[in-house]
C-alpha cells in the first residue's frame, strides 16, 4: 500500500512539475506577478521611511506567501477543478490511492513553488538592496522543509473536502486566503498583534515558518533560540498529515453515499 | 424566399489544412437538410460559418438572404443551434431560469419571456424538473432543455448538430418527434441537421448532402441517394476476428465496390458490410475467408441504407 | 436596440451575474463572503502602517487607496472573467454570441454587477480600517457629488481595462489568469494606491501619469476630505480624458479582436476540460 501511495504520488508530482516547468512563460509569470505586488508593499514601507529591516521582513513573507496560495489554489481548488472537469472520477475509478494523488499534488506544488519563492526573494533582494543573514542557511532550510510539511498536510485536508463538497467549500477555501495571510503577518511582524492573537497565530504553519525564517535570516538569531518553532511545526505536520489521511477516506465515502463525488458544474 | 441557405464556392483553410473546399449548396425553405460525413469532413466548419461563428477564407454564404460576413446580426436574430455534445447554461440556476435568461437575450420582454418559457416547459413536459438547478438534471432532461433553448427565439433556421448523441433510444425518439412536429407547424422553418445515426438521417431528412474531406460529394433526397445503391448487392458477414490485410484482399476482388468492418471487442465478432455490383463475388469472398481460417458465423443479404451510399460514393465508412 | 430595451437587458445580465455569484448560499452569508477578503486585504496593508509608523495621515492614504482598489480589481475581473467563465466553465459563450446582441454589451452588463456588489466590501473595509488606525472618519465632510461622479467615471476606465484583457483572453485559454492578474497587480504598483507614485524609480514613475487610476485615487481621497470641486479639477479633467481614451481604444480593440477570433474560429475554443 505504501509503495502504491508513493508510486501514485510520484506520477502525480511528475505531471505537475513537468507540466508547469515545461513552459518558461509560466515560470516568468510565477515570479513576475508576485514581484509586482511585493514591490508595491516594499515601496509603501519606503514611503513611510521605515527601517530597512521591514523590507527584509516583507520580502521573506512575500516569498513564502506563494506556498499558501499554492496550497489553496494549486491543491484544494485544483481538486475542485479536477472534479468539475471530470478528472476526479477517473482518479477514483483507477483504483490509485487517493492519499497518493494528494501527496503527489503537494510534492509537485512544493517543488514548483520553492523554485519560484527563491526567485522572488532573490529578485527583491537585488532590486531593493535587502540584506539577509546567510550564516544560518542550513537550519533555515530545515525550518523551511518543516513548514512545507505542515502546510501541505493542511492543504491535503482542504483538498479532501472536495470529495464530498463542491462550490460552497470552494468559497470557504477562497475565504481563507487573505485572513490567513493577515494572521501569518506576511508583510509585517506578528509581534504587532496582541499577545492572545500571537498565541493563536502560532498554530498556523505559515505564520510559524515565516517568523522562524525572519528570526534566522533578518535578525541573525540562532536556531536554538527558536527551537520551539521547529517542534511546533513538526507536531503540526504530523497531526495534519494524520487527519488528512483519515479525511480522504471519510470524505470519499461520504461523497459516494451522497452522490456528490461526481457532481459537476455547480 | 425559397432559398434559406446558399453557399458559393465556400472555402475555409486552417493554416495549410483545407477544411472546406469550394462548397456549393442550397437549402430550401421548410426542409430538413442533412449533412453526412465522418469526423473531420468539414461538417462543423460549415455549420460554424453558417451560424456566424467563423468567417470563410473565400467564397460566400447567405443565410436567409443575409451575408454571413457582413449581416451576421440579422442572421443571429433568425437562427439557433442545438449541439448534442455541448452543455450550455449555468448549472447554478434553475432550468427555467436558464431558459428565461436566453429569452431575454433574444429580446422578449420580462413577462413575455416567462410566458414563452412556461408554455414551452408545459409543451415539452418539463414541469417536473423546470425548478431544478441545471446541474442536477439527467442527460435526457438536459437535451430537452437544450432543444427548448434552441427554439426559444422561433428560429427560421435551426442547426441541429448531433442532437441525440449519447442519448438512450426513447429520448432520442422523443427528440426526433419534436423535430418533426416543430418543422411541420410553420412553413417558414428550416433545419440543418448533422448526425452519425443513419436511422435519424433517413427518418428525418428531406435531402442529404454527403461531405467528405471538405467537399460536397453528392446532394439529393434520401430516396434518390438510396437508389444509387439499389442496383447493388449488400451483404453482411459475421466472422470471428479478422485482420486488416485480409480486408484489403477482399477489396481487391472484382465486383466489390466498398467494404467496411466493425469489431466488437467484447465478443470478438467482426461484422463486414460489403457493397457489390453483382452477387457472384460473394463465393470468392467466402473461399478467401476459408483459406485464411476465418470462421463465417453468419451471412445475410441486407437492404441498402445511407451508410452504404456513403461507402459506395466515397469508398470508406462513415464513422 | 432602444434605450429601454438595453436597460432591460442590462438588468437581466446583472441578475444573472448575481445568481451565479450568490445563489450558493443565503444572502447574509454571501454578503459576509464578499466582504471578508477585501477587508483582510485592507488589514494587511493597514498593518504595514501600524507596524512601521502609526501615522493617521499616511494611514488614510493607504486606507482609501486599498478600499477603492478592491473595486478596481473586482470590476476588471467582472468583465474579463465573464468571457473566460462563460466559455470554459459554462460553455455558453458560443450561444450568447449567437444571440443578436453585442458581445461587448454582454460583458459590460455582466461586469456591472461587480460595481454594485463592490460597494459593500468597500464601505466595510473602509470603516474597519479607519477604526484600526483611529482615523476620525465621522468628522469627514465628503464632497458627495464628486465622490459619486468619480465612482461612475471609475466604471468607464475599469470596464475599459476589463475589455482590454478580454481582447487578449478571446484568443487564448492559457495565460488568461496571468493576464488578468498582471494588469490588476500593475495597477497596484503604478496606481497611487498604497504609496505616492513619485516613489517609483525613473522612468517607471512616468507610466503612472498615463493611467486613469492615479487621478481617480487622488479624487477619492480629496472628495472624502471635502475638497472643493474646483480644486479637484486638475485631477478630474485628466481622469475624464484618459477614461474616455481608454474606453474608446478598448471598445474598438475588443471589436477588432472579436472579429479576428471569429475569422480564426476561436469563439468557442476551450481547454481540454
Amino acid at each position: 500500500m505504501i509503495r502504491e501511495i508513493f508510486k501514485t504520488a510520484y506520477a502525480r508530482a511528475y505531471v505537475r512539475i513537468k507540466g508547469v516547468n515545461s513552459d518558461v512563460t509560466h515560470f516568468i509569470i510565477d515570479i513576475g506577478l508576485p514581484l509586482i505586488g511585493l514591490s508595491a508593499i516594499l515601496l509603501a514601507y519606503k514611503s513611510l521611511n521605515a527601517p530597512s529591516q521591514f523590507l527584509a521582513i516583507a520580502a521573506i513573507g512575500g516569498a513564502m506567501m506563494a506556498f499558501w496560495y499554492n496550497v489553496l489554489w494549486g491543491m484544494a481548488s485544483q481538486f475542485y477543478w479536477e472534479r468539475e472537469t471530470g478528472n476526479l472520477p477517473l482518479y477514483i475509478s483507477s483504483g490509485a490511492p487517493m492519499p497518493g494523488v494528494l501527496l503527489g499534488m503537494a510534492l509537485g506544488g512544493a517543488v514548483n513553488m520553492t523554485i519560484r519563492a527563491v526567485g522572488v526573494l532573490l529578485a527583491t533582494v537585488y532590486l531593493f538592496g535587502i540584506k539577509l543573514y546567510t550564516s544560518e542557511i542550513v537550519p533555515a532550510f530545515f525550518l523551511f522543509l518543516l513548514t512545507l510539511f505542515a502546510l501541505y498536510s493542511l492543504g491535503m485536508i482542504f483538498a479532501s473536502s472536495f470529495l464530498r463538497f463542491g462550490r460552497s467549500v470552494s468559497k470557504i477555501n477562497e475565504l481563507l486566503g487573505e485572513p490567513m495571510l493577515f494572521f501569518s503577518g506576511v508583510y509585517f511582524p506578528v509581534k504587532v498583534f496582541p499577545f492572545a492573537i500571537q498565541l493563536i497565530v502560532s498554530l498556523i504553519p505559515l505564520a510559524l515558518g515565516i517568523e522562524g525564517m525572519r528570526e534566522l535570516m533578518v535578525f541573525g538569531n540562532s536556531p536554538l533560540q527558536i527551537l520551539w518553532i521547529y517542534i511546533v511545526l513538526l507536531l503540526l505536520g504530523i497531526v495534519f498529515f494524520y487527519i488528512a489521511t483519515k479525511m480522504i477516506k471519510y470524505m470519499e465515502e461520504r461523497g459516494k453515499t451522497t452522490g456528490t463525488l461526481t457532481l459537476k458544474w455547480e | 424566399m425559397d432559398e434559406v441557405v446558399r453557399t458559393i464556392d465556400l472555402t475555409r483553410h486552417f493554416g495549410k489544412m483545407v477544411a472546406l473546399d469550394n462548397v456549393n449548396i442550397t437549402i430550401r425553405r421548410n426542409e430538413i437538410f442533412g449533412l453526412l460525413g465522418p469526423n473531420g469532413s468539414g461538417k462543423s466548419t460549415l455549420i460554424k460559418i453558417l451560424s456566424t461563428l467563423l468567417l470563410p477564407t473565400s467564397g460566400d454564404a447567405y443565410v436567409l438572404g443575409y451575408n454571413v460576413k457582413t449581416d451576421y446580426m440579422e442572421i443571429r436574430k433568425r437562427i439557433n443551434i442545438v449541439a448534442g455534445d455541448d452543455r450550455p447554461g449555468y448549472g447554478s440556476i434553475k432550468v427555467k431560469e436558464n431558459l428565461w435568461f436566453f429569452s431575454q437575450l433574444y429580446g422578449y420582454g420580462v413577462r413575455e419571456g416567462w410566458k414563452v418559457v412556461n408554455s414551452l416547459i408545459e409543451e415539452f413536459g418539463m414541469q417536473d424538473y423546470a425548478d431544478r438547478k441545471l446541474n442536477r438534471v439527467s442527460s435526457g432532461m438536459f437535451q430537452k432543455y437544450n432543444f427548448v433553448r434552441g427554439i426559444l427565439n422561433n428560429p427560421k433556421l435551426l442547426f441541429l448538430d448531433e442532437p441525440t448523441v449519447g442519448l438512450d433510444v426513447e429520448i432520442s425518439r422523443e427528440i426526433r418527434n419534436y423535430v418533426k412536429s416543430w418543422i411541420k407547424r410553420d412553413p417558414e422553418r428550416t433545419i440543418l441537421l448533422t448526425t452519425h445515426y443513419m436511422i435519424e438521417a433517413q427518418e428525418l431528412c428531406d435531402r442529404v448532402a454527403i461531405i467528405y474531406k471538405g467537399k460536397i460529394v453528392k446532394v439529393d433526397t434520401v430516396e434518390n441517394l438510396l437508389k444509387l445503391v439499389s442496383g447493388e448487392h449488400i451483404f453482411e458477414i459475421k466472422t470471428n476476428f479478422i485482420l486488416n490485410d485480409c480486408l484489403e484482399d477482399i477489396k481487391k476482388i472484382q465486383g466489390v465496390k466498398g467494404l467496411y468492418s466493425d469489431s466488437d471487442v467484447s465478443t470478438g465478432i467482426a461484422k463486414l458490410r460489403i457493397v457489390m455490383e453483382e452477387e457472384g463475388p460473394i463465393a470468392d469472398i467466402l473461399s478467401l475467408l476459408k483459406e485464411r481460417n476465418i470462421k463465417v458465423l453468419a451471412l445475410s443479404k441486407e437492404e441498402p441504407n445511407l451508410e452504404d451510399v456513403f461507402l459506395y460514393l466515397v469508398g470508406s465508412k462513415l464513422r | 436596440m432602444g434605450i429601454r430595451d438595453s436597460l432591460t437587458k442590462l438588468r437581466v445580465l446583472v441578475w444573472l451575474s448575481y445568481q451565479i455569484e450568490a445563489n450558493w448560499t443565503r444572502l447574509p452569508s454571501y454578503l459576509a463572503y464578499i466582504s471578508i477578503r477585501p477587508t483582510f486585504t485592507l488589514l494587511l496593508m493597514i498593518f504595514i502602517v501600524i507596524a512601521a509608523r502609526p501615522n493617521p495621515q499616511y494611514g488614510f492614504f493607504i486606507l482609501v487607496g486599498q478600499a477603492f482598489y478592491n473595486l478596481v480589481g473586482s470590476g476588471v475581473m467582472g468583465v474579463a472573467y465573464t468571457l473566460w467563465d462563460d466559455r470554459e466553465h459554462y460553455r455558453s459563450l458560443k450561444y450568447v454570441y449567437l444571440t443578436p446582441n453585442s458581445l461587448t454589451f454582454y460583458l459590460i452588463g455582466r461586469g456591472l454587477y461587480k460595481f454594485i456588489e463592490g460597494l459593500l466590501p468597500l464601505s466595510i473595509a473602509f470603516f474597519v480600517g479607519a477604526l484600526l488606525i483611529h482615523y476620525p472618519i465621522f468628522s469627514l465632510m465628503p464632497n458627495w457629488p464628486m465622490l459619486i461622479a468619480n465612482y461612475f467615471v471609475g466604471m468607464i476606465w475599469i470596464i475599459a481595462f476589463g475589455l482590454l484583457i478580454a481582447s487578449f483572453l478571446i484568443f487564448t485559454t492559457d495565460y488568461g489568469w496571468a493576464a488578468v492578474e498582471s494588469i490588476v497587480s500593475s495597477l497596484l504598483l503604478f496606481g497611487n494606491v498604497i504609496f505616492p507614485t513619485y516613489l517609483l524609480p525613473y522612468p517607471l514613475d512616468a507610466i503612472a501619469n498615463f493611467l486613469p487610476i492615479k487621478y481617480w485615487m487622488d479624487i477619492n481621497r480629496q472628495a472624502l476630505l471635502g475638497m472643493s470641486t474646483m480644486n479637484m479639477m486638475p485631477n478630474f479633467i485628466p481622469l475624464l480624458e484618459l477614461s474616455l481614451i481608454y474606453f474608446v481604444v478598448a471598445f474598438f480593440l475588443f471589436k477588432y479582436c472579436e472579429r479576428v477570433a471569429r475569422s480564426k474560429g476561436l469563439i468557442d475554443i476551450t481547454t481540454a476540460h
